[in-house]
């Protein structure tokens, strides 16, 4: 640790002057600043910075920073984005420099411009593989389900992630399953990124900026699960001028206000949305449907205060409820985030974030008091976390990454007691757990000759549960045979490891490049699915004495090319990925409130591979993405299926992604979306026996039979208003039709017993939507 | 408890689903199944009423197959509860149907097991024993009726104090002398989790629906409530049988399917159950 220290002090003093070796001293001069878009003040995260003169370059980090380090001398810098128009800036390099940079969106009566990809190269050049970046005015232009649109439905459609489900929230990640994918608002976790079972999903994408998935080659500054990371920003909130936009939708409306507080200096941002789809049940006579109160409302809310350019401040908040009750029947649940963020210059190279995070999901049902079942069910789970990240931006050549991270985790998994005088409930209480998780690490990015650049980094990660706690031992039946008793605040089982993690790019030409990589992550913390598609009762779960850390080795190897000056982004990746520690559960596992928990969780590995084609495309009036997915996923689990490999739920071997849009005019823009993939694998029953006068189904090999294929078509058509000089707002009306060909697409298919005749059995399937046309208007102002 | 609550929260989820969509729709599909080996399915119970004990031996089937399971006939079938051992007869009615005298009858506390040796054997057994124990089962006070206007159903409340220890409860319905509760799907059990050495004033423990033709409650109907003390292991096999059959199974809120659980050895399905009853009786009164 100390010797990790020295090295970071010696690189964060010395570097001023490279050559430690006593060499020759050149002196290195940085140009640094903020590239933002220059009507809003928004931060553009990864807008490119490229020195002509050296054919090099940099980009922004997420904060919209960049730094570059130069000798003296004359230079020409081309700041660029996609989607904005390039600047072009002279300077003569004599001193550290802070330039900051305004972007102006393309304008979309500038036809002569041509809307080229502007990004240049970025797909070829840049070091991380298995990452994709989408904005959210590309995720605006994909038809969703009843209008509202979705950064977590738009994710399904590139290559490698997969639906668990149809209308869930789950996805898996190269073969991970949904609980390995970290989901961060603004770097705080969410831990359930579902709205209404997983219909909708909890980000409201009037509030957000942007959003990056890495599937593989995570960067060594994160950890704490195997498969995924989905970095999902806010966007801060409009510097310049106060403005707002919103929608009336089918099922919800939203409405954000933004605004300068301190005009370029400090501004806010609060946006919320409430669905009302459950004033429709009043239509219905029956009680047990029109007494039922069903919706979901969130809210975001973010501050940020540029002090000067050395120091900045960010701070910002999630809240969300999902509400279903009656007159029977109460649940709830929600997440909350915040995320307080100071981003300080030491030097013009050395750029530091500091952080803290608190993220909160809980839930809580129950039978209204007064009767003499009352009961009220809750549980919950906190991470109350600080980090410092620091970037060294050493020269043109090496950017140097280091940081150090720590989470309290506190989980609640349940408590439940009677409610009221009547009830006759005891208390019952499954106990908590605490624990903590911290993580150090150190990465360099070297460009090494005009063709290679390397990144290197390794992280160490530790975990340990801290007491209060009572720890069962289990037999080799999985039968609680006694408990351990550790004391409050006392530290045990502790694990730790190191997270290699490593990626190289050749560039063969301008515009072609071959990038591989390798990683290893590990996961401390683990999901309780209580069923396939998961549900918001799903239980969070640290490593303990009875439970090892997941541990994942990811390898990929991709070929990267452009076409039409940019305009065509194509890749092939190919990937294997080793899963130890995997986690499943026993046949019929009981999960909810069960204090013998752990004994019905069964460990083994899993293994998956598959390669990824994706072609993105931004021609003049056509844009969008073309992909297709060929994987497998195996699990071996000690236990479940006699101990033979099986497919996971999500092995779909064939999957076929085809975004497409395409601006008729100025005012008219229609998209389409089809989707096509194997079947899940799903296990169906092959024989069947008689007791107490019912058919009882016997299954043989599980996750046998598949699913008939799945495929869709949406389809959708934007009018925008006529722009007015003079006019302050503007409108559009979103048209759209989710499965437009109306394929009935099975969800589940179940098998049944004839009513009429008990001993005849059939399968029925529920298909969930059928042709689901929406209507939503939107307006900004 | 613990079970309705879970059943309560899929039915409630499936509920909220279907109503907030409007549009699920359920439609027979032809699914083409692969067939598999015959297993032995066993299904046989001791309780503490003096009467001819019954033990049924069949054959399982392939899924589609639409015909009565075959008896298996020619087994020995011996029931030991510790002090003696009695063979049971196959009976000449029905293949397959072993019987006890009728003044057979099991004693609370006691351990039952169960032993088959097959004539022909299946994938090379002969011999399937399984072990239940004969728990106690408090009386019941009373019962009483209420009607829930939401489900639009009677339900039927129990007032009974459960011992302190851990134990597992069966409910059967009776309507003017008529099983209501004549398959196992139907069948109420629970835990004592929730509600451990408490008494239980009046909390339901079934609901009789007014929209199903065989449970509607008329002014003037006859209501039984049997109460069984069973076994944990009885309790997980109900609970297992009861999620496999359970008609509103979907990705959401069920886990992958499976096989039940048994306390039968070598391979055979089913189960082996030894309980105690208590009963108690209403007449039912214009509630709704």
């Amino acid at each position: 640790m100390r010797l990790f220290i020295t090295i970071l002090f010696f690189i964060a003093l010395g570097g001023e002057v490279v050559r430690a070796d006593g060499g020759e001293f050149t002196k290195k001069i940085a140009i640094s600043g903020n590239i933002t878009d220059v009507e809003t003040g928004e931060d553009l995260i990864g807008a490119t910075v490229f020195v002509k003169e050296l054919k090099t370059g940099t980009s922004s980090n997420v904060y919209g920073f960049y730094s570059i380090s130069l000798e003296t001398g004359d230079y020409t810098l081309v700041f660029s984005y996609v989607g904005y128009e390039q600047l072009i800036k002279q300077i003569s390099l004599t001193k550290e420099t802070t330039i900051n940079i305004g972007l102006k969106p393309i304008e979309q009566e500038l036809e002569e411009v041509v809307v080229t990809s502007t990004a240049l190269n970025d797909n070829v050049t840049r070091t991380t593989m298995s990452t994709v970046k989408m904005d959210v005015k590309t995720i605006n232009r994909i038809p969703a389900l009843m209008g509202e649109v979705d950064i977590l439905k738009a994710i399904m459609l590139l290559p490698g992630v997969q639906t668990i489900a149809e209308g869930s929230s789950g996805f898996s990640v190269r073969g991970g399953s949904m609980d390995q994918n970290l989901i961060q608002l603004d770097e705080a976790t969410v831990y359930n990124a579902s709205h209404l079972m997983g219909f909708f999903s909890v980000f409201n994408n009037d509030a957000i900026k942007g959003v990056e998935l890495y599937k593989g080659d995570i960067p060594a500054s994160s950890g704490g699960r195997l498969s995924s990371l989905l970095d999902v920003r806010m966007r801060d909130g409009n510097l310049k001028k106060i403005s707002g936009r919103g929608g009336i939708g089918t099922i919800s409306s939203r409405l954000t206000l933004e605004g300068p507080i301190l005009k370029d200096k400090a501004s806010f941002l609060v946006s919320g949305r409430r669905t009302y789809a459950d004033i429709f049940l009043k239509l219905f006579g029956e009680p047990e449907m029109k007494d039922n109160k069903i919706y979901f409302y969130d809210f975001n809310a973010k501050f940020n205060y540029r002090i000067n350019n050395n120091n900045r401040i960010y701070v910002s908040g999630y809240y969300g409820r999902d509400i279903f009750k009656n007159a029977e029947f109460k649940m709830g649940w929600g997440n909350q985030t915040t995320s307080v963020r100071w981003n300080h210059l030491f030097s013009k190279k050395i750029f530091t974030n500091f952080t803290f995070l608190y993220s909160n999901f809980d839930y809580e049902l129950g039978v209204p008091e007064g009767q003499n079942n009352s009961f009220n069910w809750k549980s919950n789970l906190k991470d109350y976390s600080g980090k410092a990240d620091f970037t060294y931006y050493l020269n043109s050549d090496n950017m140097i990454r280091f940081g150090i991270s720590g989470i309290y985790h506190k989980f609640k998994p349940g408590t439940a007691r009677g409610l009221g005088e009547e009830s006759i409930a005891n208390e019952l209480v499954v106990q908590d757990n605490q624990a903590l998780e911290s993580g150090i690490y150190l990465s360099n990015e070297q460009k090494v000759g005009a063709r290679f650049t390397f990144k290197y980094g390794l992280r160490l990660s530790h975990f340990v549960n801290v007491g209060e706690s009572y720890i069962y031992n289990f037999d080799e039946n999985y039968k609680p045979i006694d408990s351990t008793y550790y004391g409050k605040g006392e530290f045990f089982s502790p694990y730790f490891g190191l997270e290699p993690r490593f990626g190289a790019v050749f560039l063969l030409n301008e515009s072609s490049s071959i990038k591989a990589s390798y990683s290893r992550t590990r996961q401390y913390v683990h999901l309780g699915q209580n069923s396939t598609a998961g549900t918001p009762f799903d239980v969070w779960f640290p490593s303990s004495p009875n439970v090892k850390p997941q541990l994942a080795d990811q390898v990929a190897l991709g070929y990267f090319r452009n076409f039409l000056d940019n305009s065509i982004e194509a890749s092939a990746e190919i990937y294997y990925k080793k899963m130890k520690n995997s986690i499943d559960f026993k046949d019929h596992a009981e999960l909810l409130l069960n204090q013998y928990f752990e004994g019905e969780l069964r460990f083994g590995s899993a293994e998956a591979y598959g390669v990824e084609l994706l072609a993105n495309y931004h021609l003049k009036k056509f844009s969008g993405w073309v992909s297709y997915t060929y994987s497998k996923t195996t699990k071996t689990i000690e236990g479940i299926n006699n101990g033979n490999p099986y497919p996971a739920v999500y092995d779909k071997p064939h999957n076929i992604s085809i975004v497409f849009n395409y601006d008729i005019s100025k005012r008219v823009t229609v998209g389409a979306t089809w989707v096509y993939n194997t079947g899940s694998a799903v296990t169906f029953p092959t024989g069947r026996f008689v007791y107490g006068n019912t058919v009882i189904p016997i299954y043989s090999d599980r996750n046998g039979y598949r699913l008939p294929d799945y495929h869709r078509l949406d389809v959708s058509a934007t009018l925008k208003s006529k722009e007015k000089p003079g006019r302050k707002w503007s409108h559009e009306w979103n048209f759209s039709v989710y499965n437009a060909y109306g394929r009935k697409n099975p969800w589940v298919i179940n098998f049944k017993q004839e009513p009429n005749d008990p001993s005849k059995t059939y399968a029925e399937m529920i298909y969930l939507f059928s042709f689901v046309p929406a209507i939503t208007f939107n307006f900004l102002f | 408890m613990k079970i309705e609550i879970i059943n309560k929260l899929r039915k409630a989820f499936f509920v909220a689903i279907a109503t907030f969509f409007l549009t699920s729709c359920t439609e027979r599909i032809d699914i083409e199944l692969d067939t598999t080996f015959s297993r032995l399915v066993i299904e046989g119970l001791v309780t503490t009423d003096t009467t001819s004990h019954q033990v049924m031996l069949s054959w399982s089937t392939d899924y589609y197959n639409p015909e009565t399971p075959e008896g298996v006939s020619n087994a020995v079938v011996t029931i030991d509860d510790g002090f003696e051992i009695v063979t049971l007869q196959e009976s000449t009615e029905r293949a397959g149907l072993y019987e006890t005298a009728p003044d057979y009858f099991g004693v609370v506390g006691r351990t039952y097991t169960l032993n088959v040796d097959l004539a022909e054997p299946i994938n090379e057994i002969y011999n399937f024993t399984a072990t239940n124990e004969l728990n106690y089962v408090a009386p019941i006070d009373s019962i009483t009726l209420g009607y829930r206007e939401h489900f639009r159903a009677y339900e039927v409340k129990i007032y009974a104090q459960d011992p302190p220890t851990t134990d597992f409860y069966a409910f059967n319905i009776f309507k003017n002398n008529i099983h209501i509760t004549d398959t196992i799907k139907k069948v109420s059990i629970t835990d004592d989790q929730f509600f451990n050495g408490n008494y239980t004033n009046g909390a339901p423990v079934y609901f009789l629906r007014d929209d199903d033709p065989v449970d509607k409650v008329f002014v003037g109907d006859t209501i039984i409530l049997q109460m069984s003390g069973i076994t944990e292991t009885y309790f997980n096999f109900i609970k297992d049988v009861q999620s496999e059959t359970f008609e509103f199974n979907n990705p959401l809120f069920s886990g992958p399917p499976a096989n039940i659980s048994t306390n039968l050895s070598g391979g055979a399905m089913g189960f082996f159950a030894a309980y105690s009853s208590s009963y108690s009786m209403v007449i039912a009164t214009d509630l709704r």
